[in-house]
């Protein structure tokens, strides 16, 4: 017999499901869904059930639709949508048998598991783990009493027992390696382009959405040195800076490094990741590739970490053709050419003609803005150094990169990330999408070196971030949203307790496994199992003597009686102590009295267990062979 | 085809029978049985081998995707399942059954039978089924179990070994145990009445009462005259039989028939032991194997009966 009740709780948490999924149903899914379920809400209400035949109707119409909409979706979602469908449907068809809702509590495990794939922040994550245990609790219906349903505290009391086992099994169970490649493309909102063009970067500004956290072990890096480098471009067109066709990987060369850092990536599904200057040590499933960057193996469709070790220093150069590749230009800006030709006739090193070019942008009223004039001449690089004078970041290093390569040095636009915030009490740094920022790197002497023109123009924006850099106007079009004081301390709270959930739940793998396994066997076991043994012999000791004593106190009574009053008489052998007192009262009933408080002190102690009666039975006692004696 | 369905039926038998006899060697027929770790058997449900696949899938589904949360809830369903074990042991574990007296009944009306259990008060969720008596569920059990056992042919009877079995707390894990109680029970000759009067030493039908006395403590229930307590409830009056006829002269039965006409011979004197018995008469009975003097009561009635019910 079906608990009455399993049937709504089964379609609340379907209705919740509905809408905590959203994201991977198609609208016309959820309507479905959404009718499915209402339809039988109706039907519950008026104890009607559903015909076997009409489900499974409905089932083969919804495949076919599924089927027919599976070359534009997602496979995972269409797999998701899948076992959307058929939980519905088996809570559609659902009679007082055991069998469907059996079958329906299977299919619902699986599908509010899958709904990890969506997403994997902490309150998706509360309210999926919400999810979960409200369909143990249908589990628990399906095969409790009907008659009593108020929930036993006991039953949950041993069901705590179930978290430390899943909790050991989560931290020491061997993981697998991914079984087959699985790629997901899908439009993630990223600071990352994979080319530059000048206004490239706007539409990403007003991005609040966290792109990547960072925790420092030790020394951590000054605001202006963080540069997080994830791309680099190349290849310029005349408009667009492009990456290079050919990226060769290269080993890395071990070194003392000043920063170590730990970085737990959000999706962005690329394979770019981040780094600061020269890397020299890796941890994870990443690999250097060229031009000093660091890359995954796979796409980042889920939040990834990885450690690294690295310098401040800048970027070494590798080879010579990675110089001349950046020194490939066509002359498309004349009057930018012009320009550079003539610092370099008066600058002809390349940290001078750097400086030069810091001061021309210094000097000539260049402003910062994210909303700046549209350029829309074919020299875009002379319209934006002669005309507007304003710009962001993309406009910068796009028109730093062709001053330099105009001037014959090598150079070239890096793609990335600029500062960050640190949060809580400075344990972690957080780079917003915001916060992506691009730059230029000039070949001087050997090294990369770096350039960012924004620093002059608009230098707060490197010391304290975007919006400080702006005037008013701008930064409120850039924290239309943003909220402020209490609602936004808590806020920040939140964002805390969610780096530290993604840094030890979702991003634990195999090396922080590894790690835990040696720190285990690294514990002193000699020492930790002679104390638990120590321990125990001491535990079964104390409870020996306990047991002893307890059960010793009424024999030792016993003995104490009987060596007391053997002057008044011997027990018989068979006599039960009660008897043999009962004889006693009887042939002294001088002493009957006595003997009687005795015999109920006696009761009382043995049977009732009422210690305080073991004084009395003493006391009588004493009493007695003294009267004897007396009386001899 | 016959031939195969045939070996496999005495196949089978053979292993029934081995399984009992290995089931009888550990477990003898007790008065009391606690039931401990040696008599409990628990493995997994069908649909606990369903909910181990879900937990294998969405393991290798995590692992895949890697994603840490998905093997959190595989690992959190298989704790679970681990935790089922000893939830459904332990609802069965320390239960006590006791045995209480035979009972009896006559043949073709069922038997009920008693058994007090002990250490029964967190036992959830328990289905009894034997060969002798219909399935039992019991959501909570009772202190008191109550078996109606199917009808039977006369005899004297040990409650065969029945099964116990339990799948709470969620269905996975199912805990059973076969358990053989010293319990008999007997099953009397089925009373019926008289067809041909007897050549034996039988009393005459005694229709009316001769007198009526007042009531004295002591006399048989059944010779209360129940019409007249009804009418004046302060004076019971007892029917008293013609002494000379009954009382005085103690009735004898002799089986003696055999074969076909035994049993109709015991469910006869079966009739007539009880009406002995409720009108105060003296009575007794000798049987192929078993000699009972004169007397009456309750007991002395059992007796007899269960002296047909052996012959």
């Amino acid at each position: 017999m079906l608990n009455p009740s399993f049937v709504h709780i089964a379609l609340l948490l379907q209705l919740l499901l509905l809408a905590l999924l959203q994201d991977g149903l198609s609208w016309w899914s959820s309507l479905v869904l959404l009718c499915i379920l209402l339809f039988k809400y109706v039907c519950v209400r008026a104890k009607k059930t559903v015909a076997m035949r009409t489900v499974n109707a409905l089932a083969v119409l919804l495949c076919l639709l599924l089927l027919s909409q599976l070359w534009q979706q997602d496979m995972q979602d269409s797999m998701l949508q899948l076992l959307f469908f058929s939980a519905a449907l088996r809570l559609f068809s659902i009679t007082s048998a055991l069998r469907h809702a059996k079958k329906l509590v299977w299919v619902q495990y699986f599908l509010i598991c899958t709904g990890f794939m969506l997403n994997q922040s902490l309150w998706f994550a509360g309210a999926v783990f919400l999810l979960f245990f409200c369909n143990l609790y249908l589990h628990y219906l399906l095969f409790a009493p009907v008659q009593r349903r108020q929930f036993q505290w006991s039953e949950v009391h041993l069901l705590l027992w179930v978290m430390p086992l899943c909790i050991a099994l989560f931290v020491l169970f061997p993981r697998l390696p991914p079984l087959w490649q699985t790629d997901r493309q899908h439009q993630a909102q990223t600071g990352l382009a994979d080319e530059l063009s000048l206004g490239s970067l706007e539409r990403l500004v007003q991005n609040d959405s966290l792109a990547f956290r960072v925790e420092f072990e030790g020394e951590r890096p000054p605001q202006q040195e963080l540069y997080w480098r994830a791309k680099v471009f190349e290849r310029f067109n005349g408009q667009d800076w492009l990456p290079a066709l050919v990226p060769a990987s290269q080993a890395l060369s071990p070194q003392q490094a000043s920063y170590r850092y730990t970085l737990v990536v959000e999706p962005h599904f690329q394979r770019s990741l981040f780094s600061l200057g020269q890397v020299h040590q890796l941890q994870g499933q990443v690999r250097p590739i060229a031009a000093g960057l660091i890359e995954s193996y796979q796409q980042i469709s889920r939040r990834f970490s990885y450690r690294l070790s690295s310098d401040g220093e800048a970027v070494a150069q590798q080879n010579n053709q990675e110089a001349m590749r950046n020194l490939l230009l066509r002359h498309s800006n004349p009057k930018a050419s012009a320009l550079a030709v003539q610092l370099q006739q008066q600058h002809p090193t390349a940290s001078a003609y750097a400086k030069a070019l810091y001061q021309h942008f210094q000097n000539n009223q260049f402003s910062y803005s994210l909303r700046p004039p549209v350029l829309n001449k074919a020299a875009q690089i002379d319209q934006f150094l002669f005309e507007h004078k304003i710009g962001f970041c993309g406009h910068y290093a796009s028109a730093a990169a062709y001053l330099f390569r105009a001037a014959g040095i090598p150079a070239r636009v890096v793609g990335g990330y600029q500062g960050g915030s640190w949060q809580g009490t400075g344990d972690y740094l957080q780079v917003l999408q915001k916060d992506a920022h691009a730059w230029v790197e000039y070949l001087d002497q050997g090294r990369w070196r770096r350039f960012d023109a924004t620093a002059i123009v608009a230098p707060l924006r490197l010391t304290q971030g975007l919006s400080d850099a702006l005037s008013l106007s701008e930064r409120q079009f850039l924290e239309q949203f943003f909220q402020q004081g209490m609602l936004g301390d808590w806020l920040q709270q939140m964002e805390w307790l969610d780096y530290y959930w993604s840094v030890w739940i979702v991003s634990f793998d195999q090396n922080e496994q590894r790690f835990i396994w040696r720190s285990i066997q690294s514990l002193p076991w000699a020492w930790i199992g002679a104390a638990l043994l120590a321990f125990l012999v001491l535990a079964l000791v104390v409870y020996l003597l306990l047991q002893h004593k307890t059960e010793n106190k009424n024999q030792a009574l016993r003995l104490l009686m009987l060596k007391r009053l053997k002057p008044y008489g011997d027990k018989i052998v068979h006599q039960t102590m009660e008897a043999y007192l009962q004889n006693l009262i009887e042939s002294h009933p001088r002493q009957s009295k006595t003997l009687h408080q005795l015999l109920l002190a006696y009761q009382r102690f043995e049977f009732a267990e009422q210690q305080e009666q073991w004084q009395q039975c003493h006391k009588l006692l004493r009493q007695l062979s003294k009267n004897k004696i007396g009386s001899a | 085809m016959s031939l195969v369905v045939k070996w496999r039926q005495q196949l089978a038998n053979k292993l029934r029978q081995r399984f009992y006899l290995w089931l009888d060697r550990r477990q003898p027929a007790a008065q009391t049985i606690k039931l401990r770790q040696h008599l409990l058997f628990v493995f997994p449900t069908v649909y606990g081998g369903w909910f181990v696949v879900l937990t294998v899938l969405l393991y290798l589904f995590g692992a895949n995707y890697q994603n840490n949360l998905i093997l959190l809830c595989a690992y959190l369903l298989l704790s679970l399942f681990c935790f089922c074990i000893f939830a459904a042991f332990f609802n069965l574990y320390k239960l006590t059954l006791n045995a209480g007296t035979a009972p009896c009944a006559f043949a073709n009306s069922s038997v009920r039978l008693l058994l007090q259990l002990q250490q029964y008060e967190h036992k959830k969720m328990l289905y009894f089924s034997g060969k002798n008596f219909p399935p039992l569920v019991f959501e909570h059990l009772p202190k008191e179990l109550q078996f109606e056992l199917y009808p039977q042919q006369r005899g004297y009877y040990q409650l065969q070994r029945f099964m116990l079995h339990s799948c709470y707390p969620f269905g996975l894990i199912r805990c059973w145990t076969y358990i053989r109680l010293q319990q008999h029970y007997w099953v009397y000759p089925e009373p019926t009445a008289q067809k041909k009067p007897s050549s034996l030493n039988l009393p005459v039908q005694q229709e009316h009462p001769d007198q009526l006395v007042p009531y004295l403590a002591g006399s048989p229930a059944s010779a209360i005259d129940w019409k007249r307590l009804a009418k004046n409830p302060w004076q019971p009056v007892t029917r008293q039989y013609s002494a000379s006829a009954a009382s005085y002269k103690p009735k004898h039965l002799v089986v003696d028939a055999t074969g076909a006409a035994l049993e109709q011979q015991l469910s006869e004197f079966c009739a007539l032991l009880l009406q002995f018995e409720q009108q105060g008469e003296r009575y007794s009975l000798s049987a192929p194997g078993s000699e009972i003097a004169t007397s009456h009561g309750q007991a002395h009635l059992h007796r007899c009966l269960q002296a047909l019910a052996l012959c």
